[in-house]
């Protein structure tokens, strides 16, 4: 019976350590808006010593990949970097991963347009730019062409919520 | 008859107050949330559909209140990330288009119905003593969804949505102080589209709400203008109108899913190439007419004689010539309405 209880304490004190496995580092990026196309360092601290991790920029419709750096024994890294120019602007995480994929730290950044902002954009409040789909220089009125294709568990879910209102109302004005 | 039974018909006899049970006749689910309370009289008329319409508008605001908290949690008000984040959530977000399809369809069937509540309640004679306040109200409620639309258009921050923040900031100049709010150099620690997203998640609903909060008091209070003689119970009104609410629902849904609403590119600056959403198009007519000022008169025109509605129509029965000049308002509205939809796209701003 006392050995049950030795290998639960055991399992449980265990529980913190496998949660523990992964970094809690810290990059720092010394900037928190920056051009494409620019240079961009990133320093990383309190990461696993001598691991090999993959730095990534990470927006809400694209990634890139910027890079692979090496840890010193003191669990830090210097990377120097050129933001990729063909990013969209927008607001993106510069992400530090480990060899097995999980995030061992991150920052934010904010990717501004590679090339200087028209005379006309004296503020951001025209969206100047954002991710992701094509992006005409010309204004238009034409519609985004987006994949609107839906999986048939979500057909299955419209489907199923609309039956149920619908019995539900004509239930509901059947009564008297 | 029991006491509890003689007690609630006495009460009901008495001329339609709630029926209040002792403590403890309060049993079960509905007795817990009090829900005997709903039980007063009302006109039987008012389950008629077209009574109804001030109800299933709120009930397409209690959607829009569930489908924005849906679409918020993937939006982003950066400028320059709010377009990509509308991208996101209809291309990748669980049910993202269902939901921001649901969003528009049930902002149209709002707008739509709290216009016709106003023409049918206009029509009976309901703002009149002493039912001003309820009126004007409801005015302000019209205010308000205008602004839910127009903030809710802004933010998708597409060819349109750029457009319409442009032709507010024009507004805002042409304002001078009142159009402070809207301008650009109001908050230099916030830009305008992040204190517009503001406006429709949180300044506006709550505006909405408290003004809901005091129409439905006064609805409660001074009664619903009806002259039938027959009564009913409000919670069999109440079932009848969840029941109208579920099948428009469903309709709404299947409309949803089937007919998304489009997404235009991100804005460019500095030029006007649509035209703006269906509801506004007949201020675009006046625009078209008489600049950017049309944008302003036509607004403080349909507003201004709302407010003095009441106030013009005192009497016995209501002036000829307020009916007449209500009538010619409403016709014009429409004409200019569908006139926008299809006049040729112009440049207001800079000209």
């Amino acid at each position: 019976m006392r050995g049950h209880w030795v290998l639960l304490l055991g399992l449980l004190a265990g529980v913190p350590a496998a949660a523990l496995a992964h970094d809690v580092g810290v990059i720092r990026l010394g900037v928190e808006e920056a051009a494409a196309g620019s240079e961009l360092e990133i320093r990383g601290e309190k990461l696993s010593k001598n691991t090999e991790f993959t730095v990534v920029l990470r927006g809400a419709l694209e990634t890139h990949t910027l890079g692979k750096v090496r840890s010193d024994s003191a669990g830090a890294f210097t990377l120097r970097v050129v933001l990729p120019a063909e990013a969209s602007p927008g607001a993106y995480v510069v992400r530090v991963l480990a060899p097995d994929g999980d995030e061992s730290a991150r920052a934010e950044l904010r990717l501004l347009p590679a090339a200087p902002p028209a005379p006309a954009a004296e503020s951001h409040d025209h969206h100047e730019a954002e991710g992701g789909h094509d992006a005409p220089v010309e204004a238009t009125a034409d519609p985004l062409d987006l994949p609107l294709d839906r999986s048939p568990l979500e057909w299955a879910f419209v489907l199923a919520i609309s039956a149920g209102s619908l019995a539900g109302g004509l239930t509901l004005l059947r009564r008297p | 008859m029991d006491r509890t039974e003689s007690m609630a018909t006495a009460s009901r006899d008495a001329g339609g107050g709630s029926v209040a049970p002792p403590v403890d006749a309060a049993v079960g689910v509905g007795g817990r949330f009090a829900l005997h309370a709903l039980g007063y009289s009302i006109p039987a008329v008012a389950n008629r559909l077209p009574y109804m319409l001030g109800g299933l508008t709120f009930l397409g605001l209690a959607v829009l209140v569930v489908t924005g908290m849906w679409l918020d949690q993937y939006y982003n008000p950066d400028p320059l990330a709010a377009h990509a984040s509308v991208v996101y959530t209809v291309t990748r977000a669980p049910l993202g288009a269902w939901v921001r399809a649901l969003h528009y369809w049930a902002a149209c069937v709002v707008l739509v119905s709290i216009m016709a509540h106003l023409v049918y309640v206009f029509r009976r004679r309901s703002y009149t003593r002493p039912r001003e306040v309820t009126w004007w109200s409801g005015v302000l409620m019209l205010v308000l969804v205008a602004g839910l639309a127009f903030t809710g258009t802004v933010l998708r921050a597409d060819q349109e949505g750029g457009e319409a923040l442009a032709h507010a900031v024009a507004a805002a100049e042409l304002l001078g102080p009142l159009g402070a709010p809207l301008s650009r150099d109001f908050a230099a620690s916030a830009s305008l589209l992040t204190r517009l997203h503001n406006a429709h998640v949180s300044l506006l609903p709550l505006l909405l709400v408290a003004t809901i909060a005091l129409h439905f008091w006064l609805i409660r209070h001074l009664g619903i203008n009806a002259a039938s003689e027959a009564r009913a119970v409000f919670s069999a009104h109440l079932r009848r109108l969840a029941g109208f609410g579920l099948v428009g629902f469903a309709a709404l849904s299947l409309l949803a899913a089937l007919f998304p609403p489009a997404l235009g590119h991100r804005a460019v600056e500095g030029v006007e190439v649509t035209k703006p959403f269906w509801p506004f198009l007949w201020i675009y007519t006046l625009e078209n007419t008489l600049g950017l000022w049309g944008m302003i008169i036509g607004p403080a025109v349909l507003i201004g004689f709302l407010i003095a509605v009441p106030l013009l129509d005192r009497g016995h029965e209501r002036p000829t010539w307020l009916t007449g000049l209500a009538a010619a308002l409403f016709v014009a509205l429409l004409g200019a309405l569908i006139y926008g939809f299809f006049a040729p796209q112009m440049q207001h701003i800079g000209m």
